[in-house]
């Protein structure tokens, strides 16, 4: 037997028969040796080849096996040594086969028989290589020392070989197809396990050790299924302890397969303490006859995946508690009564309203630090027309640094705060930005902001701020979509705080303009019922001396008399309808100014000749600037401001004496003042004279009829000359009333 | 014949007075003030009083009140006279202690009227 036939035998698990042959050469009983011809006979017959070579290499004899063999006739053989080169003797690797190697001339040489050696040689009737197994024994003559002849005999050994080597290139091919599958084996990303019946590990890649973190050298793997999954501490996703019957691979063992919507989840604990979740695909391996066999488990680490999906989870969670806690709060929130408004006088600070707005406002700012790790989060309104930001809420790393940071962003404008104005458009695009913005504190350390912008539609209605310190932010896809989130429950919140920050002012105006209503319609009445009280004052006299004429019998004289009264009475209802009306346009702001050049001293003459004429008690005299500027006006007013004045200036001197009206030029404005010696005004009243009755009583009445209605419309004219009118005054020595008139200005 | 003290601060009002009851036989006193009513009244202690309502230093309310806390004086029966004719006013001078009310512009007859009904049926003395 040679080598390769016991490696095959061993090796592979297929039965390889060995084709050989073996003869049995039965003696006949009565012979008791073999005669010549006996030999003969066999030498003919015999399957292997035999030559017989002389001392010198030459073939004396060859039997017919041989000449078959080797394809030569017996003339051909004989006389060919075994040096010639027409046998082209060849070893199994194919390269030529050295001749002293050759059995025939080992024996030749050693005088011993040599072992056989497999060579090729060529077969020129079939054109082909034939294999033989050779081997030669020298026949000694009695008495020689070296052979004499050599008996070379050969098996062909050709079909053998030929199958040999078929099994070898299929067992080389099989080789490969494992290395193979090996390979790929080893190469799934995913950690597989294939499973004998019991639940034995019979294959298992490397991944999986390196998943379950148990060392190669351990015996892990050839543990029983039931020790193993002891080991690992298997429980389900719950986290509780798995019956046996619930053991994935008992399972897929039972017949059951876990594939994709079936898969299903454990957890292990790793040696280090640590758990990991791991997911399971996996069917049984089913025989010819539908035995199951064995199992194959995919096993997949889901841990990462699995976290990421508990903490979007929670995410959505706080998120959705977020949008109830709102819609809530809208529900239940009543918009503010008037009575809040009026008992608070001024409107409630937009920004800062009831509580529970106030607390989901910081719930959302607080959600970063609880579902990322951003502890500083600051919520911005921006105003859409002047990009000035308003904070809505803060949540800081302390009060004091919420407070600075509060300060640090009210009233900026957005393009200062990202520091680049195409910042602000990219901004407006619903891009967010991460920014180094430094902490007005602590200007030289750098600190990274998130800048999510707040948009209502397409408006950017706000900004989130982020604040991350000192390390740059560095979002996972599922923190940007948490980001969005909180951005989009932010942009309903500011919506809802504009709305009612709208409301809350048109509330305000709406009370503002009540008021104003209000107060105007009390004027109003204020105003009628005065004027009915002069009316009716003036109309009594009227009345009862036209009842009087009407009625009696009167003298001439009296008739005159009580005309004259009559008419004086009417005058001054005229009088006083006419300051009513200018009064009354003066309250709507109606007073409308005539306006020509006009020179101010003409005026200040010919009201005091007017008025010189109409007393013999007082004297008043004119202290004029020599020359005054022309000034744009309105002659008619102005002349009642005058007259006014200086009626006013007799009246309050009741004794007479002398009044001295002054012009003259004080910067661009003419400056013209009365003053008079007469009863003076009480410090109290020197403001109140000018004023159109804010306050309508019984005392101001008398002051009223005292100086008429005239220094409130004196104050109109005079201000819309833009000028101003004011009184001084010492009671019992005097006074002076003071007005003046612009001049350099044509604008009035 | 009775004796009426006006106060009325109007001179014009103040001559029409005189004409109006100059024919009737009473005795008129009139006051610019309130304050120069009470003197008035005080010296003269006259059966019937009209007083204006707007009147410097003392107005007629003010008048009235002082009137009514004199217990010799009180019983004289006031008369306010004024230029609005509010209800509020004529509810504010009733509190006063008014007995009535005349509203400006009045006339002969109005003063007559009141005069009679209130001079004609004397109160009695307390």
């Amino acid at each position: 037997m040679n080598r390769d036939s016991d490696e095959i035998a061993k090796s592979a698990s297929e039965e390889y028969t060995y084709s050989g042959y073996t003869s049995a050469v039965t003696l006949p009983p009565q012979r008791e040796a073999l005669t010549e011809r006996d030999y003969r006979v066999l030498f003919e017959i015999l399957p292997q080849g035999i030559l017989c070579q002389d001392r010198a290499g030459r073939i004396v004899m060859a039997n017919p096996a041989a000449q078959q063999i080797l394809g030569l006739s017996l003339d051909q053989l004989r006389g060919r040594t075994v040096f010639d080169k027409n046998w082209q003797l060849i070893r199994e690797d194919g390269l030529p086969f050295p001749i002293s190697d050759h059995p025939a001339i080992q024996a030749l040489r050693s005088g011993e028989p040599a072992p056989p050696v497999l060579m090729g040689i060529f077969n020129p009737r079939e054109h082909a290589y034939r294999w033989i197994q050779v081997s030669a024994v020298p026949q000694i003559r009695p008495g020689e020392d070296a052979p004499s002849l050599i008996y070379t005999v050969f098996h062909d050994q050709t079909q053998h070989k030929e199958r040999q080597d078929l099994l070898r290139a299929s067992e080389q091919r099989a080789r490969a197809r494992v290395a193979e599958l090996e390979a790929a084996f080893q190469a799934i990303a995913e950690h597989v396990v294939i499973y004998d019946r019991y639940g034995h590990v019979l294959q298992t890649s490397e991944g999986m050790r390196k998943l379950l973190d148990i060392e190669q050298a351990s015996n892990f793997m050839q543990k029983s299924l039931h020790d193993r999954s002891s080991t690992v501490s298997i429980r389900g996703e719950d986290g509780y302890p798995l019956p046996e019957e619930q053991w994935p691979v008992r399972r897929i063992l039972n017949g059951e397969v876990l594939r994709d919507a079936t898969a299903v989840d454990f957890i292990v604990r790793r040696p280090d303490g640590s758990d990991c979740q791991i997911s399971v695909n996996g069917a049984p391996m089913l025989d010819a006859a539908g035995q199951i066999t064995g199992a194959v488990a995919i096993f997949q680490d889901v841990t990462e995946r699995r976290n990421l999906e508990r903490r979007t989870q929670r995410s959505l969670d706080a998120l959705l508690a977020m949008v109830e806690a709102m819609v809530r709060e809208q529900q239940e929130s009543e918009p503010p009564d008037d009575e809040d408004l009026a008992v608070s006088g001024a409107p409630q600070t937009p920004l800062e309203t009831q509580p529970a707005t106030h607390s989901i406002r910081r719930r959302l700012a607080e959600l970063p630090s609880r579902l990322l790790d951003c502890q500083r989060v600051a919520i911005l309104m921006v105003d859409t027309h002047t990009d000035i930001l308003q904070p809505m809420v803060i949540v800081g790393s302390s009060p004091e640094h919420e407070l600075h940071w509060r300060n640090s962003l009210q009233g900026a404008r957005l393009g200062n705060l990202l520091g680049d104005a195409k910042l602000v458009a990219r901004l407006r695009a619903g891009e967010e930005l991460s920014l180094d913005i430094a902490h007005p504190l602590f200007r030289d350390q750098p600190s990274y902001k998130l800048v999510t912008p707040i948009l209502n539609g397409s408006v950017l209605s706000g900004v989130l701020l982020l604040d991350y310190g000192a390390s740059q932010p560095n979002c996972t896809p599922y923190e940007l979509t948490t980001i969005h989130a909180i951005a989009e429950l932010a942009a309903l919140l500011l919506e809802r705080a504009r709305a009612q920050h709208e409301r809350d002012r048109a509330l305000v105006e709406l009370k503002a303009a009540q008021d104003e209503l209000e107060y105007a319609n009390k004027r109003k009445s204020d105003l009628v019922s005065l004027v009915s009280h002069e009316f009716r004052t003036a109309l009594t006299g009227i009345q009862g001396f036209s009842e009087l004429m009407r009625d009696e019998t009167l003298s001439m004289m009296e008739m005159k008399e009580f005309a004259t009264d009559i008419h004086a009475d009417a005058r001054r209802l005229v009088r006083m309808i006419t300051e009513m009306l200018d009064l009354e346009r003066v309250d709507v702001g109606r007073m409308q100014l005539n306006l020509s050049w006009l020179e101010l001293n003409a005026i200040i003459i010919n009201v005091t000749g007017h008025i010189s004429s109409l007393t013999t008690r007082h004297a008043i005299r004119p202290q004029l600037a020599s020359a005054l500027p022309v000034l744009l006006g309105d002659y008619e007013k102005l002349t009642l401001v005058v007259s006014n004045l200086l009626q006013n200036a007799v009246k309050y001197s009741p004794n007479g004496g002398e009044i001295i009206v002054s012009s003259y030029i004080e910067g661009h404005m003419v400056h013209v003042s009365v003053r008079d010696y007469g009863v003076g005004i009480f410090p109290a009243d020197l403001e109140r004279i000018f004023e159109r009755y804010a306050h309508v009583d019984m005392n101001s009445l008398r002051s009223i009829e005292e100086t008429g209605l005239s220094l409130p419309i004196v104050r109109e004219i005079v201000q819309l000359h833009g000028g101003q009118v004011w009184a001084e005054s010492v009671v019992g020595k005097g006074s002076i009333f003071h007005f003046t008139v612009r001049f350099t200005d044509s604008r009035l | 014949m009775a004796k009426i003290v006006f106060c009325e601060d109007e001179i014009m009002i103040q001559k029409l007075l005189r004409v109006i009851l100059r024919s009737a036989n009473h005795e008129l006193y009139i006051a610019s003030d309130g304050a120069e009513g009470l003197e008035l009244i005080e010296r003269v202690r006259p059966d019937l009083i009209f007083t204006d309502i707007a009147m410097p230093v003392c107005n007629g309310y003010e008048l009235a009140d002082a009137v009514k806390a004199q217990p010799h004086l009180a019983h004289i029966p006031i008369i306010f006279v004024s230029a609005r004719a509010q209800s509020s006013e004529l509810k504010e001078g009733y509190r006063h202690g008014a007995v009535s009310y005349i509203v400006k512009p009045f006339g002969a007859a109005d003063l007559h009227e009141k005069i009679a009904l209130f001079c004609n049926q004397k109160l009695p003395h307390p």
